[in-house]
């Protein structure tokens, strides 16, 4: 199993949401958190004034791992505009994933929460 | 790469972004949660707080920059008492940058 944690624009979160289901990857978290990359915000020319943290949303989600490849490409196409702050993807490898209703232990599972 | 994600008190959150700027960390995510550890949470007189207000930092590094962010985050989120929170380190296989879409090197 692989975990994306994908920071997003606030205002692609729809459109992210969209092209997830659109590939049948329906279960994921989301929250929305504040952050800022290698260019620290956006500053008034190296000085204090701007903004240091800009809102993002954050996707959480897990997915097989034959359809990790397919999810990046998936959020990368609803959020890619060419220009800084488009957000970033991490994958992260999870050692074992616990359906609480059933108990069932899923070591290489059906996409979690894909509703079929 | 590697992820850490830090559960810090609140009030310590300009220090802490302060002393990981200075180490040259400027890029990361935050966001509030509610939490508690080992102490579960905190009773003042008769009334018992099962949850804290917490704040949860996440930022991915270099490999070789791990430690010197976790040494950042130690030296200011640090007061000695319970509650100064927790730094969670763990590996990252992949990063893209969406502007790009191409993995990180």
């Amino acid at each position: 199993m692989i975990e994306l944690i994908a920071i997003v624009r606030r205002n692609r979160a729809i459109a992210t949401k969209e092209e997830l289901a659109r590939i049948g990857c329906a279960g994921y978290s989301q929250f929305p958190v504040f952050g800022r990359g290698r260019q620290g915000g956006l500053r008034d020319q190296g000085g204090e004034a701007g903004l240091h943290f800009l809102p993002k949303t954050l996707f959480d989600l897990l997915v097989d791992d034959e359809r990790s490849a397919e999810t990046i490409e998936a959020v990368i196409r609803a959020n890619q505009t060419g220009e800084f702050g488009d957000g970033k993807i991490f994958v992260i490898e999870v050692e074992e994933s616990i359906r609480i209703s059933t108990g069932e232990r899923e070591r290489t599972t059906q996409d979690a929460g894909v509703t079929p | 790469m590697k992820l850490i994600k830090a559960v810090i008190r609140p009030e310590k959150e300009t220090e802490v972004i302060r002393t990981l700027e200075q180490a040259g960390l400027s890029a990361l995510t935050k966001w509030d949660v509610l939490g508690r550890g080992r102490q579960r949470g905190i009773q003042v007189g008769a009334t018992t707080y099962g949850e804290l207000s917490k704040l949860c930092l996440m930022l991915v590094v270099k490999d070789e920059e791990a430690p010197k962010a976790v040494e950042a985050i130690l030296a200011s989120a640090k007061t000695g008492h319970p509650g100064d929170g927790r730094i969670f380190v763990s590996a990252v296989k992949e990063a893209y940058t969406i502007r790009t879409g191409k993995p990180d090197a």
